[in-house]
């Protein structure tokens, strides 16, 4: 039983992400970290639940949770049509179980009602900037790299809120402190540039 | 090719039909046809509705004397033969799954990969027979002797909070110094968890953590100090990670490890250039400091570990595509672009002394990130934006995370310019 409207949900929030929007990656980079350490500490919470901890963190969750579910790959068919971006391949491998998840409708929340939607901080990651890219154990985009580190540590890594507001002041104070520190740099390379006609 | 067994989403496969092109080797963006796996350390069992490619070997004997098609599997058998020593193939297989075979490792073999090195390390000892060209990769080691931490500029140092810096900030992780916010160093036993239950005794492949923290993993503080090196780890393909210790900064699955060992040893160089038309100096230069050098690298505040980096298979399935030149997609070439540009200009920083990730605990944000800013540089964040799956400028962090000038500078399609780059770099970081 497939839930088309949970992917037909999935796949408007999807066309609607910041695709190779340069700028918004710029502006929501410390969000998109934060978002990456939360994805890492529910996809542990899945992987340990259905007893697949060697497959974390990118593993495909919900074929495990369901072997028989359905790949349509229609879905992403529709989402590089309609958004017009090619999804690079750490992307595309996590869209693709996104959308069989969605498929699952409710299920998972039947059996495991305490946890959080595994895939919801890489949604709003997609969404705050586009794409992710594999790193040397880590989650990297642009202006951010964020170690696996491994499951048992986070397992014991505390839920981080993933609300808009909580994003946004994360990035607001990201910004700030880049900007002070873009000024300390100007003014450090204005004194050098003037310490040989001093001396 | 057990090797590649279960890797995520990323199986050349076995058994298709004629026709079907899917599950292309290395393309680890599908995984549309995954299964759940056996979570059975690392060799995960085949995907039941695994569909893999058959197509056309379009060049070679094989295409000239008979129209057999090939399966994925089988021309990479191919390649691996040919690079390694011929049955490598069959007898790795053999070997994964612990089936006797008289394939052994022959000693009339290749120069650069005469035997499996776990086979050499089983006959001869740790290193004994090596060729001389990977014996110097396996013992290359960048922390030696080397600044590990490129300090702020006064005026910055200053405004920190933190204590003058040591060495390297590669001590063990201390609860005590720690930050109130840092929920890495809660209890490990926080949150009852059935991973701590049932794992048990077969452990999780990538928990590195409990050894890390006896102080094995890692450089002492007198080491750095002192210019000087922990013991080299043992070399490449010695199998198990229980037996060679702390080999990569973390580690992966077992074929993850078992591909980075393979591309260690491997004689691709010659053939990386000519079907990537990229410059081998830049390649050898990237693929010693991606595959063949042990770095220092921080995970977190005051968290280094040594090693070679933690293997993934995108790259190592990127690494042998291009290296075979089999089915090498638009999208491949631009990967590999960027991946060469990063590495090659993280290597010249690293080797001026700039660290990969600084472990300074201010250059870590509270939820225990990497932050890009110009006030902890870092090789990684300074370099070219690596993997990309589309052409883009390169450098544009450059602009707006780290304040470095560069006047139009962009890194070439032919990477003809990966010195001006470095040079550019180390000028607005101050070196």
């Amino acid at each position: 039983m497939t839930d088309v409207a949970a992917c037909e949900r999935l796949l408007a929030r999807l066309v609607a992400a910041n695709w190779g929007d340069d700028e918004a990656e710029e502006r929501h980079a410390a969000s998109r970290r934060l978002l990456a350490q939360e994805y890492l500490r529910r996809m542990a919470t899945w992987a340990d639940a259905l007893d697949v901890p060697n497959q974390w963190p990118f593993l495909d969750l919900a074929v495990v949770f369901d072997p028989s579910v359905e790949t349509d790959p229609a879905w992403i068919e529709r989402l590089e049509a309609d958004s017009g971006h090619q999804l690079w391949m750490r992307s595309r491998q996590v869209v693709t179980d996104m959308f069989r998840w969605a498929s699952l409708g409710d299920r998972p929340r039947g059996r495991f009602p305490e946890f959080d939607d595994p895939y919801e901080p890489m949604v709003q990651l997609f969404e705050r900037g586009g794409d992710i890219w594999p790193g040397h154990g880590s989650i990297e985009f642009y202006a951010g790299s964020v170690p696996y580190r491994t499951i048992s540590e986070r397992l014991t890594q505390p839920p981080f809120p993933i609300d808009a507001a909580t994003l946004n002041e994360v990035d607001e104070k990201e910004r700030i402190s880049l900007a002070d520190s873009h000024a300390r740099m100007a003014a450090k390379r204005a004194e050098q540039a003037r310490r040989p006609a001093d001396s | 090719m057990s090797e590649l067994r279960g890797r995520r989403s990323d199986d050349p496969g076995e058994g298709n039909a004629p026709g079907d092109d899917t599950g292309r080797l290395g393309d680890v963006g599908s995984g549309e046809n995954e299964g759940p796996g056996s979570d059975d350390g690392g060799t995960r069992d085949r995907p039941a509705n695994r569909v893999d490619n058959q197509t056309l070997l379009k060049h070679g004997a094989a295409d000239r004397e008979s129209p057999r098609l090939l399966t994925a599997r089988e021309k990479l058998e191919q390649y691996l033969d040919q690079i390694y020593w011929p049955g490598y193939s069959s007898w790795s297989s053999a070997r994964q799954r612990n089936e006797p075979t008289d394939q052994q490792p022959r000693a009339d073999v290749t120069p650069t990969a005469e035997k499996p090195a776990h086979a050499r390390s089983e006959q001869n000892g740790a290193l004994s027979s090596d060729a001389p060209e990977l014996r110097a990769h396996t013992f290359h080691d960048d922390t030696t002797a080397r600044p590990q931490r490129l300090n702020a500029p006064d005026d910055e140092r200053e405004s920190s909070s933190q204590p003058a810096d040591p060495p390297a900030g590669v001590e063990p992780r201390d609860g005590d110094e720690a930050p109130e916010t840092d929920w890495r160093d809660e209890p490990a036993n926080a949150a009852p968890s059935r991973y701590h239950d049932v794992v048990g005794a077969k452990e999780h492949e990538r928990t590195v953590d409990d050894a890390s923290t006896d102080g094995s993993a890692l450089l002492d503080k007198e080491d750095v100090a002192t210019g000087t090196d922990s013991t080299p780890e043992p070399p490449a393909g010695t199998g198990d990670p229980a037996e060679s210790g702390h080999e990569f900064v973390e580690d992966a699955t077992t074929e993850e490890m078992d591909q980075y060992r393979r591309i260690r040893e491997a004689d691709d160089l010659d053939a990386l250039a000519e079907n990537s038309g990229m410059p081998r100096e830049v390649i050898d230069e990237a693929k010693q400091h991606l595959f063949q050098r042990q770095h220092d690298v921080a995970i977190g505040p005051d968290d280094v570990r040594h090693g070679y980096f933690t293997p993934d298979a995108a790259y190592g399935d990127l690494w042998e595509r291009v290296a075979s030149g089999i089915d090498m997609t638009d999208e491949n070439r631009v990967q590999f672009w960027s991946l060469l540009a990063h590495e090659y200009v993280e290597a010249k920083l690293m080797e001026a002394g700039v660290p990969y990730k600084s472990g300074d605990p201010d250059a870590w944000d509270e939820y225990g990130s990497a932050k890009v800013s110009p006030d902890h540089p870092s090789a990684h964040n300074t370099a070219p934006l690596s993997t990309q799956s589309e052409m883009k400028d390169l450098l544009r962090h450059w602009d707006s995370r780290l304040a470095i000038p560069r006047g139009g500078l962009r890194v070439e399609h032919d990477l003809s310019n990966l010195d001006e780059v470095v040079r550019v770099a180390k000028e607005g970081l101050g070196l």
